[in-house]
């Protein structure tokens, strides 16, 4: 079925596909770090590190039309800010609404510092995660000491989670198949039934798995083939990163 | 209720992000004493169960839809510490895949969903049922259920407000007025799903171990 919802650029090839997912990871969390640090007014650094990332993703070879409809997951979010915007009361008045209401600068000022640092960051996370296949990335967060037992068990998740999909997507064809009108009643009812039945079944699977795992020599631990090593291109990578990050996060103050 | 990076200030998503690291390690811990080396896989599955069951969209009045959070589900069949880290991780991937829900404020949405909403929900629930008595139990859920839902919106909206991105006297009555009406096709499924299994399968239950 199609599950190409997930990270569907991450196994495509370029020099940001390349890199050291360890380098990745730290390389992006900086970035999002300094634009979750930079304050509203400095419009010039914003648009600084628009740039940075339009050039990374022509560099990523990720479509730029596909980062620009994934980022969109912002939009809810926006609305729900710019919902707030003409109560924030104190400041010099921007613009009056009709019925008492009225925007202020400073309230459009926390208004565009709240969807430019959303937005940036959303895109930020779009390019890590697909330039880096999801396994790896994982992998890389154990390398830089997340706990192993956490990490493995979202590896699990992201293994099976496919499976129980399937399985859901099973079940809502055969509801849909045999449901002619339905209530909300009879809806809610059929849904729930669907849902237990779900879990009855992941349960079931997990302890298969479980069983299938202790025949192997499960013991707790899970070993891996190969291991990740940084090479100097990484390092240049890393270096270079954080030289352009800072540089954008200093200038403008 | 998934806060996207830009709306906390550091001052907010900095201790949130404590909380939650050193909660999931005493989760963690407590729950791998009880598990052992049964966790991995049985946390991993059961969190793809709540991320898939998240997808599905339930009819609310009026022609919206809204979605399962899960929480009190996932602590009534599964126990409230291995509940909350199922609901961490759910979030975690939700995070880094869809990019639902921001880096920097991770941690203040594992706070509210998880621990507030989860943990918050099952501690209700463990309230209720001992007032109203086993055979309550379905009422106790629902009770809980909805509970979690207005708390965890409760505060989503305080970190907001402690952010200065939302003024108190609006971000309050609009997220509650909203979760208040979620919250009850939270308690609707809950209650429905914990009965199937209840009558299909009721060794799966940790409840019903008691």
């Amino acid at each position: 079925m199609r599950h190409a919802f997930l990270d569907e650029h991450s196994r495509r090839d370029s020099l940001l596909h390349r890199r050291d997912p360890r380098a990745k990871i730290l390389a992006f969390v900086l970035l999002i770090l300094c634009i979750a640090l930079t304050p509203a007014y400095r419009f010039r650094t914003f648009g600084m590190y628009a740039f940075f990332l339009a050039g990374l993703v022509f560099a990523s070879g990720i479509p730029p039309l596909y980062a620009v409809r994934k980022s969109l997951t912002l939009v809810p979010f926006v609305l729900f800010a710019a919902f707030f915007l003409p109560f924030s009361r104190r400041g010099i008045v921007a613009l009056s609404i009709p019925g008492g209401l009225c925007v202020t600068y400073t309230g459009l000022l926390t208004f565009w510092g709240v969807v430019v640092k959303g937005y940036l960051s959303i895109v930020s996370m779009i390019l890590l995660v697909n330039t880096t296949e999801f396994p790896d990335l994982l992998k890389g967060f154990e390398q830089l000491k997340i706990p192993r037992l956490f990490i493995t068990i979202i590896s699990f998740m992201y293994r099976y989670v496919f499976v129980i999909e399937d399985e859901l997507e099973k079940m809502t064809a055969a509801k849909r198949s045999r449901t002619i009108r339905p209530g909300l009643r009879l809806e809610t009812r059929t849904l729930s039934n669907m849902v237990g039945m779900l879990f009855i079944r992941s349960y079931e699977r997990a302890e298969a798995v479980y069983a299938a795992m202790c025949c192997r020599g499960y013991s707790g631990r899970i070993h891996t083939l190969h291991d990740f090593s940084l090479t100097k291109v990484d390092r240049y990578f890393l270096g270079f990163f954080l030289v352009i990050v800072v540089t954008i996060a200093h200038s403008g103050a | 209720m998934h806060i996207p990076d830009g709306f906390l200030t550091a001052t907010t998503w900095g201790p949130a992000w404590l909380v939650s690291v050193v909660g999931l390690g005493a989760c963690i811990r407590t729950a791998a004493a009880k598990l052992k080396d049964k966790m991995v896989p049985l946390m991993g599955v059961m969190s793809a169960f709540v991320f898939a069951a998240q997808m599905l969209n339930f009819p609310v009045v009026g022609g919206t839809s809204g979605h399962l959070l899960g929480g009190v589900l996932a602590a009534v069949m599964l126990g409230p510490w291995a509940g909350a880290i199922v609901l961490a991780v759910v979030l975690v991937v939700q995070c880094l895949i869809f990019q639902d829900g921001g880096l920097t404020a991770l941690g203040a949405n594992i706070l509210n969903m998880s621990f507030i909403g989860t943990l918050g929900g099952y501690a209700v629930f463990a309230i209720l049922k001992k007032i109203l008595g086993k055979k309550l139990l379905l009422a106790a859920a629902a009770a809980a259920a909805w509970l979690s839902v207005v708390l965890a919106s409760t505060a989503c909206s305080l970190e907001l407000v402690l952010s200065g991105t939302a003024p108190f006297n609006v971000v309050f009555p609009a997220m509650l007025g909203v979760h208040v009406l979620i919250g009850i096709g939270e308690a609707i499924i809950t209650t429905f799903v914990l009965s199937f299994v209840l009558k299909v399968r009721p060794d799966l239950v940790e409840v019903s171990h008691e």
